[in-house]
Protein backbone atom coordinates (compact mmCIF):
# COMPACT_ATOMS: atom_id res chain seq x y z
CA UNK A 1 0.00 0.00 0.00
CA UNK A 2 1.35 3.48 -0.70
CA UNK A 3 1.09 6.50 1.54
CA UNK A 4 0.54 9.57 -0.14
CA UNK A 5 0.49 13.44 1.25
CA UNK A 6 -2.37 15.18 -1.44
CA UNK A 7 -3.97 18.19 -1.75
CA UNK A 8 -7.47 18.38 -3.27
CA UNK A 9 -7.97 18.78 -6.82
CA UNK A 10 -10.05 21.34 -8.59
CA UNK A 11 -12.59 19.87 -10.92
CA UNK A 12 -15.67 21.13 -13.21
CA UNK A 13 -18.30 21.16 -9.44
CA UNK A 14 -15.53 22.17 -7.39
CA UNK A 15 -12.51 20.57 -5.55
CA UNK A 16 -12.37 17.04 -4.65
CA UNK A 17 -10.26 13.81 -3.49
CA UNK A 18 -8.41 12.66 -6.08
CA UNK A 19 -9.64 10.02 -8.17
CA UNK A 20 -5.99 7.95 -7.40
CA UNK A 21 -6.63 8.05 -3.92
CA UNK A 22 -8.19 4.66 -2.81
CA UNK A 23 -9.05 5.75 0.88
CA UNK A 24 -8.27 9.19 1.96
CA UNK A 25 -9.19 12.41 4.01
CA UNK A 26 -7.15 11.68 6.73
CA UNK A 27 -4.97 14.27 9.06
CA UNK A 28 -5.97 17.39 7.29
CA UNK A 29 -2.36 20.04 7.45
CA UNK A 30 -4.53 23.09 7.92
CA UNK A 31 -1.10 25.25 7.38
CA UNK A 32 -0.61 24.11 3.31
CA UNK A 33 -4.19 22.01 3.05
CA UNK A 34 -2.65 18.62 2.97
CA UNK A 35 -4.40 15.26 3.50
CA UNK A 36 -3.68 11.59 3.79
CA UNK A 37 -4.59 8.52 1.59
CA UNK A 38 -3.86 5.60 1.06
CA UNK A 39 -3.81 3.62 -2.60
CA UNK A 40 -2.89 0.20 -3.51
CA UNK A 41 0.68 -0.99 -5.03
CA UNK A 42 1.25 -1.72 -8.33
CA UNK A 43 -1.85 0.54 -9.63
CA UNK A 44 -2.73 0.56 -13.37
CA UNK A 45 -3.53 4.32 -12.94
CA UNK A 46 -1.00 7.10 -12.61
CA UNK A 47 -0.46 9.14 -9.76
CA UNK A 48 1.39 12.07 -10.09
CA UNK A 49 4.89 12.87 -9.70
CA UNK A 50 4.51 15.49 -7.42
CA UNK A 51 2.69 13.65 -4.83
CA UNK A 52 4.78 12.85 -1.67
CA UNK A 53 4.74 9.45 -1.11
CA UNK A 54 5.55 8.19 2.41
CA UNK A 55 7.02 5.67 4.71
CA UNK A 56 4.76 4.92 7.86
CA UNK A 57 8.35 6.35 10.14
CA UNK A 58 7.44 9.79 7.63
CA UNK A 59 3.53 9.60 8.18
CA UNK A 60 4.36 9.29 12.14
CA UNK A 61 7.10 12.19 12.00
CA UNK A 62 4.64 14.57 9.97
CA UNK A 63 1.73 13.98 12.28
CA UNK A 64 3.88 14.70 15.06
CA UNK A 65 4.56 17.87 13.73
CA UNK A 66 1.24 19.04 13.25
CA UNK A 67 0.38 17.77 16.63
CA UNK A 68 2.87 20.20 17.99
CA UNK A 69 1.25 23.05 16.22
CA UNK A 70 -2.51 22.08 16.34
CA UNK A 71 -2.79 19.24 19.06
CA UNK A 72 -4.58 16.35 18.78
CA UNK A 73 -7.31 15.96 21.15
CA UNK A 74 -8.50 12.85 23.02
CA UNK A 75 -12.34 12.22 21.65
CA UNK A 76 -14.46 10.58 24.44
CA UNK A 77 -18.48 10.58 24.20
CA UNK A 78 -19.90 13.19 26.91
CA UNK A 79 -23.49 13.35 27.02
CA UNK A 80 -23.60 10.72 23.55
CA UNK A 81 -22.12 13.26 21.27
CA UNK A 82 -18.38 12.45 20.44
CA UNK A 83 -16.41 15.36 22.21
CA UNK A 84 -12.87 15.91 21.79
CA UNK A 85 -11.00 16.93 25.45
CA UNK A 86 -7.35 16.61 26.42
CA UNK A 87 -4.65 16.73 24.24
CA UNK A 88 -3.05 13.06 22.73
CA UNK A 89 0.34 12.27 24.37
CA UNK A 90 2.98 11.69 21.39
CA UNK A 91 3.05 8.66 22.00
CA UNK A 92 -0.61 8.26 21.50
CA UNK A 93 -0.30 10.38 18.27
CA UNK A 94 2.18 7.24 16.94
CA UNK A 95 -0.19 4.68 18.00
CA UNK A 96 -3.13 6.12 16.08
CA UNK A 97 -1.07 6.16 12.82
CA UNK A 98 0.66 2.75 13.23
CA UNK A 99 -3.00 1.40 13.59
CA UNK A 100 -4.08 3.69 10.73
CA UNK A 101 -0.98 1.68 8.77
CA UNK A 102 -2.00 -1.97 9.77
CA UNK A 103 -5.40 -1.16 8.76
CA UNK A 104 -4.41 0.20 5.65
CA UNK A 105 -1.59 -2.49 4.75
CA UNK B 1 -82.21 46.60 15.63
CA UNK B 2 -84.81 43.91 14.74
CA UNK B 3 -84.70 41.43 11.74
CA UNK B 4 -81.82 39.88 10.20
CA UNK B 5 -78.97 40.76 7.95
CA UNK B 6 -78.25 38.87 5.02
CA UNK B 7 -75.70 38.94 2.79
CA UNK B 8 -76.67 41.36 -0.49
CA UNK B 9 -75.70 38.75 -3.40
CA UNK B 10 -76.33 41.74 -5.75
CA UNK B 11 -73.68 44.23 -4.70
CA UNK B 12 -70.88 44.00 -7.39
CA UNK B 13 -69.63 47.68 -7.19
CA UNK B 14 -67.83 49.79 -4.68
CA UNK B 15 -64.87 49.27 -3.13
CA UNK B 16 -66.04 45.98 -0.89
CA UNK B 17 -66.70 43.09 -2.98
CA UNK B 18 -67.29 39.38 -2.20
CA UNK B 19 -64.31 37.19 -1.98
CA UNK B 20 -65.08 35.61 -5.32
CA UNK B 21 -61.29 34.54 -5.90
CA UNK B 22 -60.76 32.93 -2.95
CA UNK B 23 -60.14 28.65 -3.19
CA UNK B 24 -62.23 26.29 -0.97
CA UNK B 25 -60.94 22.78 0.04
CA UNK B 26 -60.86 20.95 3.23
CA UNK B 27 -57.28 21.28 3.84
CA UNK B 28 -54.57 23.95 3.60
CA UNK B 29 -52.90 24.73 0.59
CA UNK B 30 -49.18 23.19 0.12
CA UNK B 31 -45.54 24.97 -1.43
CA UNK B 32 -46.91 23.73 -4.15
CA UNK B 33 -49.87 24.71 -4.81
CA UNK B 34 -50.07 27.01 -7.83
CA UNK B 35 -52.49 30.16 -7.40
CA UNK B 36 -52.98 31.08 -10.61
CA UNK B 37 -54.09 34.87 -9.76
CA UNK B 38 -50.63 34.43 -8.08
CA UNK B 39 -49.50 36.99 -4.91
CA UNK B 40 -52.64 37.74 -3.28
CA UNK B 41 -54.89 35.22 -3.96
CA UNK B 42 -56.25 33.36 -1.17
CA UNK B 43 -57.51 29.76 0.26
CA UNK B 44 -60.40 29.16 2.40
CA UNK B 45 -59.98 25.99 4.67
CA UNK B 46 -63.13 24.68 5.09
CA UNK B 47 -62.52 22.58 8.07
CA UNK B 48 -60.63 24.70 9.85
CA UNK B 49 -61.98 28.39 8.51
CA UNK B 50 -58.81 29.62 8.55
CA UNK B 51 -57.45 32.18 5.50
CA UNK B 52 -54.30 31.65 3.93
CA UNK B 53 -52.57 34.28 1.47
CA UNK B 54 -50.04 33.49 -1.45
CA UNK B 55 -47.32 35.39 -0.02
CA UNK B 56 -44.70 34.33 -2.80
CA UNK B 57 -46.14 33.01 -5.80
CA UNK B 58 -43.03 30.59 -7.00
CA UNK B 59 -44.11 27.91 -9.12
CA UNK B 60 -44.03 24.37 -6.95
CA UNK B 61 -42.13 26.67 -4.11
CA UNK B 62 -44.97 29.35 -3.18
CA UNK B 63 -45.86 30.49 0.65
CA UNK B 64 -48.98 31.13 2.13
CA UNK B 65 -49.31 32.63 5.20
CA UNK B 66 -52.49 31.96 7.43
CA UNK B 67 -54.34 34.20 9.46
CA UNK B 68 -53.27 32.69 12.87
CA UNK B 69 -49.67 33.02 11.46
CA UNK B 70 -49.95 29.55 10.13
CA UNK B 71 -47.33 29.74 7.27
CA UNK B 72 -47.12 26.92 4.74
CA UNK B 73 -43.51 26.39 2.94
CA UNK B 74 -40.62 27.76 5.05
CA UNK B 75 -40.81 27.32 8.74
CA UNK B 76 -37.80 26.01 9.87
CA UNK B 77 -37.20 24.49 13.31
CA UNK B 78 -34.29 24.01 15.87
CA UNK B 79 -35.56 21.61 18.70
CA UNK B 80 -33.07 21.07 21.82
CA UNK B 81 -29.65 20.83 22.00
CA UNK B 82 -26.65 21.72 24.55
CA UNK B 83 -26.08 25.20 25.73
CA UNK B 84 -23.06 24.67 27.63
CA UNK B 85 -20.74 21.71 29.04
CA UNK B 86 -21.97 18.21 30.08
CA UNK B 87 -25.50 17.79 31.63
CA UNK B 88 -26.71 21.69 29.95
CA UNK B 89 -29.68 20.07 27.63
CA UNK B 90 -32.20 22.55 26.82
CA UNK B 91 -35.64 22.18 25.70
CA UNK B 92 -36.40 25.12 23.11
CA UNK B 93 -37.33 25.25 19.84
CA UNK B 94 -37.23 28.35 17.63
CA UNK B 95 -38.30 28.92 14.26
CA UNK B 96 -36.95 31.22 11.50
CA UNK B 97 -38.62 32.00 8.25
CA UNK B 98 -36.67 29.90 6.09
CA UNK B 99 -37.05 32.57 2.81
CA UNK B 100 -36.47 35.90 5.18
CA UNK B 101 -33.14 36.74 6.95
CA UNK B 102 -33.63 37.86 10.95
CA UNK B 103 -33.37 36.04 13.78
CA UNK B 104 -34.98 32.96 15.59
CA UNK B 105 -38.36 33.71 17.29
CA UNK B 106 -38.99 31.31 20.17
CA UNK B 107 -41.92 28.43 18.73
CA UNK B 108 -42.24 26.21 22.05
CA UNK B 109 -40.69 23.64 24.03
CA UNK B 110 -39.67 19.50 23.56
CA UNK B 111 -40.97 17.86 26.49
CA UNK B 112 -37.33 16.81 27.84
CA UNK B 113 -33.91 18.53 27.84
CA UNK B 114 -32.41 16.81 25.10
CA UNK B 115 -29.74 16.42 21.70
CA UNK B 116 -32.64 14.69 19.14
CA UNK B 117 -32.55 14.35 15.50
CA UNK B 118 -34.84 16.22 13.45
CA UNK B 119 -36.93 15.61 10.75
CA UNK B 120 -40.28 15.95 9.15
CA UNK B 121 -42.83 15.29 6.48
CA UNK B 122 -41.94 18.18 4.87
CA UNK B 123 -45.32 20.40 3.38
CA UNK B 124 -47.61 18.11 5.61
CA UNK B 125 -45.94 19.84 8.41
CA UNK B 126 -45.46 17.45 11.10
CA UNK B 127 -41.64 18.05 12.76
CA UNK B 128 -40.42 14.75 14.17
CA UNK B 129 -37.65 14.64 17.10
CA UNK B 130 -36.01 11.00 18.29
CA UNK B 131 -33.72 10.06 20.54
CA UNK B 132 -30.74 12.16 22.20
CA UNK B 133 -29.07 12.33 25.67
CA UNK B 134 -30.72 14.15 28.30
CA UNK B 135 -27.88 14.95 30.77
CA UNK B 136 -28.02 11.98 32.72
CA UNK B 137 -28.30 9.36 29.91
CA UNK B 138 -29.90 8.08 26.56
CA UNK B 139 -33.52 8.91 26.12
CA UNK B 140 -35.97 6.51 23.41
CA UNK B 141 -38.85 9.10 23.05
CA UNK B 142 -39.76 10.26 19.74
CA UNK B 143 -42.11 13.75 19.52
CA UNK B 144 -43.55 16.06 17.51
CA UNK B 145 -44.41 19.28 16.59
CA UNK B 146 -47.01 20.73 13.58
CA UNK B 147 -44.47 23.16 12.27
CA UNK B 148 -46.99 25.65 11.27
CA UNK B 149 -47.97 26.34 14.47
CA UNK B 150 -45.79 27.37 17.42
CA UNK B 151 -46.41 25.14 20.36
CA UNK B 152 -44.77 22.69 22.82
CA UNK B 153 -43.88 18.86 21.70
CA UNK B 154 -46.14 16.15 22.13
CA UNK B 155 -45.35 12.66 23.05
CA UNK B 156 -45.22 10.34 19.51
CA UNK B 157 -43.31 7.10 20.58
CA UNK B 158 -40.29 5.45 21.07
CA UNK B 159 -37.31 4.26 19.66
CA UNK B 160 -36.25 0.67 18.88
CA UNK B 161 -33.76 1.74 22.25
CA UNK B 162 -32.75 4.82 23.77
CA UNK B 163 -29.69 6.50 21.83
CA UNK B 164 -28.61 9.44 20.31
CA UNK B 165 -26.66 12.61 21.39
CA UNK B 166 -25.05 11.93 17.92
CA UNK B 167 -28.00 10.21 15.70
CA UNK B 168 -29.30 11.36 12.41
CA UNK B 169 -32.90 11.81 10.82
CA UNK B 170 -33.48 12.26 7.39
CA UNK B 171 -37.02 11.87 5.48
CA UNK B 172 -39.01 11.08 2.53
CA UNK B 173 -40.94 13.83 2.86
CA UNK B 174 -44.68 13.66 2.40
CA UNK B 175 -44.56 9.80 1.68
CA UNK B 176 -44.49 9.64 5.42
CA UNK B 177 -41.63 7.69 6.28
CA UNK B 178 -39.14 9.06 8.75
CA UNK B 179 -36.05 7.46 9.83
CA UNK B 180 -33.63 7.57 12.87
CA UNK B 181 -29.93 6.23 12.52
CA UNK B 182 -26.90 5.49 14.16
CA UNK B 183 -26.26 7.03 17.64
CA UNK B 184 -24.58 4.89 19.82
CA UNK B 185 -20.43 3.75 19.71
CA UNK B 186 -21.20 0.50 17.97
CA UNK B 187 -24.96 1.57 17.02
CA UNK B 188 -25.70 0.54 13.62
CA UNK B 189 -29.09 0.24 13.99
CA UNK B 190 -31.64 2.41 11.52
CA UNK B 191 -35.46 3.27 12.71
CA UNK B 192 -38.56 4.35 10.61
CA UNK B 193 -41.80 5.55 11.58
CA UNK B 194 -44.75 6.97 9.53
CA UNK B 195 -44.66 10.23 10.77
CA UNK B 196 -48.72 11.02 10.01
CA UNK B 197 -48.96 8.38 12.90
CA UNK B 198 -47.95 8.26 16.30
CA UNK B 199 -46.24 4.90 17.31
CA UNK B 200 -42.91 3.13 18.06
CA UNK B 201 -39.74 2.83 15.36
CA UNK B 202 -39.79 -0.21 13.63
CA UNK B 203 -36.48 -2.22 12.61
CA UNK B 204 -35.38 -0.97 9.44
CA UNK B 205 -31.74 -2.33 8.69
CA UNK B 206 -28.10 -1.35 9.37
CA UNK B 207 -25.68 1.09 8.42
CA UNK B 208 -22.57 0.11 7.41
CA UNK B 209 -20.95 0.90 10.37
CA UNK B 210 -21.89 1.66 13.67
CA UNK B 211 -21.46 5.11 14.37
CA UNK B 212 -22.72 8.54 15.99
CA UNK B 213 -21.88 12.20 15.34
CA UNK B 214 -23.21 10.90 12.10
CA UNK B 215 -25.69 13.25 10.19
CA UNK B 216 -28.46 12.72 7.60
CA UNK B 217 -29.90 14.36 4.48
CA UNK B 218 -32.69 12.86 1.56
CA UNK B 219 -34.34 13.96 -1.16
CA UNK B 220 -37.54 13.68 -0.26
CA UNK B 221 -40.01 12.12 -2.24
CA UNK B 222 -37.50 10.31 -4.35
CA UNK B 223 -37.13 7.83 -1.62
CA UNK B 224 -32.93 8.10 -0.76
CA UNK B 225 -31.89 8.83 2.69
CA UNK B 226 -28.02 9.42 3.29
CA UNK B 227 -25.78 9.18 6.46
CA UNK B 228 -22.06 10.50 6.83
CA UNK B 229 -19.38 10.68 8.63
CA UNK B 230 -19.53 9.80 12.34
CA UNK B 231 -17.02 8.37 14.74
CA UNK B 232 -16.92 4.78 16.19
CA UNK B 233 -13.23 5.16 17.99
CA UNK B 234 -12.61 6.02 14.87
CA UNK B 235 -13.34 9.39 12.51
CA UNK B 236 -15.21 8.19 9.63
CA UNK B 237 -15.30 9.66 6.47
CA UNK B 238 -18.03 6.93 5.26
CA UNK B 239 -21.32 7.59 3.38
CA UNK B 240 -24.02 5.15 3.37
CA UNK B 241 -27.44 5.65 1.36
CA UNK B 242 -30.86 3.70 2.20
CA UNK B 243 -34.17 3.47 0.04
CA UNK B 244 -36.31 5.27 2.40
CA UNK B 245 -39.25 2.97 1.12
CA UNK B 246 -37.72 -0.01 1.37
CA UNK B 247 -36.29 -1.50 4.42
CA UNK B 248 -32.95 -3.15 4.45
CA UNK B 249 -29.34 -2.24 5.35
CA UNK B 250 -27.33 0.77 4.27
CA UNK B 251 -25.17 0.60 1.11
CA UNK B 252 -22.06 2.41 0.43
CA UNK B 253 -22.16 5.50 -1.34
CA UNK B 254 -18.98 7.18 -1.05
CA UNK B 255 -16.37 8.89 0.97
CA UNK B 256 -16.50 12.96 2.44
CA UNK B 257 -13.78 15.09 1.89
CA UNK B 258 -12.18 14.25 5.21
CA UNK B 259 -12.31 11.83 8.25
CA UNK B 260 -14.40 13.13 11.06
CA UNK B 261 -17.61 13.73 12.71
CA UNK B 262 -20.38 15.84 14.20
CA UNK B 263 -21.21 17.60 10.94
CA UNK B 264 -24.71 18.74 9.95
CA UNK B 265 -26.62 18.58 6.95
CA UNK B 266 -29.35 19.52 4.49
CA UNK B 267 -30.88 19.01 0.90
CA UNK B 268 -32.13 20.70 -1.64
CA UNK B 269 -34.81 17.81 -1.27
CA UNK B 270 -36.00 16.70 -5.12
CA UNK B 271 -33.61 18.66 -6.78
CA UNK B 272 -31.19 16.02 -5.70
CA UNK B 273 -28.18 17.96 -3.80
CA UNK B 274 -26.85 17.10 -0.07
CA UNK B 275 -24.61 19.49 1.75
CA UNK B 276 -22.67 18.81 4.72
CA UNK B 277 -21.19 21.40 6.84
CA UNK B 278 -18.49 21.66 9.39
CA UNK B 279 -16.53 18.67 10.70
CA UNK B 280 -14.56 17.78 13.94
CA UNK B 281 -11.40 15.10 12.57
CA UNK B 282 -9.21 15.62 15.90
CA UNK B 283 -10.40 18.62 18.09
CA UNK B 284 -9.84 20.99 14.92
CA UNK B 285 -12.79 22.17 13.60
CA UNK B 286 -13.31 22.50 9.29
CA UNK B 287 -15.00 25.54 8.17
CA UNK B 288 -15.91 23.09 4.79
CA UNK B 289 -18.82 22.70 3.24
CA UNK B 290 -18.80 19.75 0.69
CA UNK B 291 -22.03 18.23 -1.39
CA UNK B 292 -22.88 15.34 -3.09
CA UNK B 293 -25.66 14.34 -5.61
CA UNK B 294 -27.82 12.12 -4.11
CA UNK B 295 -29.02 9.72 -6.74
CA UNK B 296 -25.48 9.36 -8.16
CA UNK B 297 -23.06 7.38 -5.64
CA UNK B 298 -19.71 8.28 -5.45
CA UNK B 299 -17.27 10.98 -3.02
CA UNK B 300 -18.34 14.57 -2.21
CA UNK B 301 -16.93 17.72 -3.30
CA UNK B 302 -15.95 20.94 -1.87
CA UNK B 303 -18.86 23.79 -1.83
CA UNK B 304 -17.50 26.45 0.19
CA UNK B 305 -16.88 27.72 3.62
CA UNK B 306 -18.79 28.29 6.60
CA UNK B 307 -17.67 31.51 8.87
CA UNK B 308 -15.66 29.52 10.85
CA UNK B 309 -14.36 26.35 11.72
CA UNK B 310 -17.25 24.35 13.78
CA UNK B 311 -19.01 21.15 14.60
CA UNK B 312 -21.85 20.16 16.35
CA UNK B 313 -24.05 22.94 14.43
CA UNK B 314 -27.50 22.06 12.76
CA UNK B 315 -29.17 22.18 9.35
CA UNK B 316 -32.37 22.92 7.64
CA UNK B 317 -33.51 24.06 4.42
CA UNK B 318 -36.55 24.98 2.27
CA UNK B 319 -36.14 22.19 -0.05
CA UNK B 320 -36.50 22.74 -3.38
CA UNK B 321 -36.39 26.35 -2.48
CA UNK B 322 -32.58 26.13 -2.38
CA UNK B 323 -31.85 27.84 0.59
CA UNK B 324 -29.97 26.24 3.33
CA UNK B 325 -29.78 26.82 6.96
CA UNK B 326 -26.91 25.95 9.86
CA UNK B 327 -27.70 27.52 13.21
CA UNK B 328 -25.26 27.13 16.24
CA UNK B 329 -22.81 24.43 17.05
CA UNK B 330 -19.42 24.54 18.32
CA UNK B 331 -16.29 26.61 18.14
CA UNK B 332 -12.75 25.30 18.65
CA UNK B 333 -12.54 27.69 21.91
CA UNK B 334 -16.02 25.18 23.11
CA UNK B 335 -18.01 28.34 23.19
CA UNK B 336 -21.57 27.39 22.02
CA UNK B 337 -22.65 29.88 18.98
CA UNK B 338 -26.02 31.29 18.33
CA UNK B 339 -25.57 32.21 15.00
CA UNK B 340 -27.48 31.25 12.06
CA UNK B 341 -25.62 31.35 8.19
CA UNK B 342 -26.51 30.38 5.07
CA UNK B 343 -26.37 29.49 1.35
CA UNK B 344 -27.98 29.03 -2.00
CA UNK B 345 -27.54 24.79 -2.26
CA UNK B 346 -27.61 24.84 -6.14
CA UNK B 347 -24.92 27.70 -6.08
CA UNK B 348 -21.22 26.76 -4.31
CA UNK B 349 -20.05 28.77 -2.47
CA UNK B 350 -19.27 30.74 1.31
CA UNK B 351 -22.02 31.14 3.90
CA UNK B 352 -23.90 34.50 4.60
CA UNK B 353 -25.16 35.68 7.75
CA UNK B 354 -29.18 34.92 8.42
CA UNK B 355 -29.54 35.67 11.98
CA UNK B 356 -29.41 34.21 15.40
CA UNK B 357 -30.96 31.48 17.14
CA UNK B 358 -32.58 32.58 20.86
CA UNK B 359 -29.82 30.94 22.66
CA UNK B 360 -26.85 29.95 21.73
CA UNK B 361 -26.21 25.87 21.59
CA UNK B 362 -25.24 22.71 19.94
CA UNK B 363 -26.30 19.20 18.70
CA UNK B 364 -29.75 20.45 18.55
CA UNK B 365 -32.45 18.62 15.85
CA UNK B 366 -33.77 20.52 12.73
CA UNK B 367 -36.63 20.04 10.48
CA UNK B 368 -38.82 22.24 8.23
CA UNK B 369 -41.98 21.88 5.83
CA UNK B 370 -40.12 23.33 2.88
CA UNK B 371 -39.85 20.01 2.12
CA UNK B 372 -41.72 17.73 -0.48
Amino acid sequence: MQYLEYKLEMGPGGMHTPYWVDDGGYWNNPANHTYIGATRDNQEFKIPDTVTKLTAAELETRQLTIHAATPMLKITNVDGVPTPGTELTDAEVRTEIQNWVTAHS
Amino acid sequence: MSGTTKQNPNRQSGTVGPVASATKDSGNPTKTTNPSSGVGAEWINTTTGQIFICINATTDANEWIGQTNTNIGSFGLFGGGQSGGAGTQVNTIDYITIPTTGNATDFGDLTNNQTPAGTSNGINDRAVWGGGHDGSGYVDTIQYNTISIPGNGTDFGNLQQARGGGIAGCSNGSNERGIFAGGHNNDDEIDYITISTPGNGTDFGDLTQGRYGVCGADNGTNERGVFAGGWNGNKLDTIDYITINSAGNAIDFGNLLASGFAAASCSNNTNDRAVFAGLNPDGTYLNTIQYITITSTGNATDFGDLSGGRAYLTGLSNGTGERGCWGGGTDTSAAKLNTIEYITISTPGNTTDFGDLTQARASAGGASNGAS
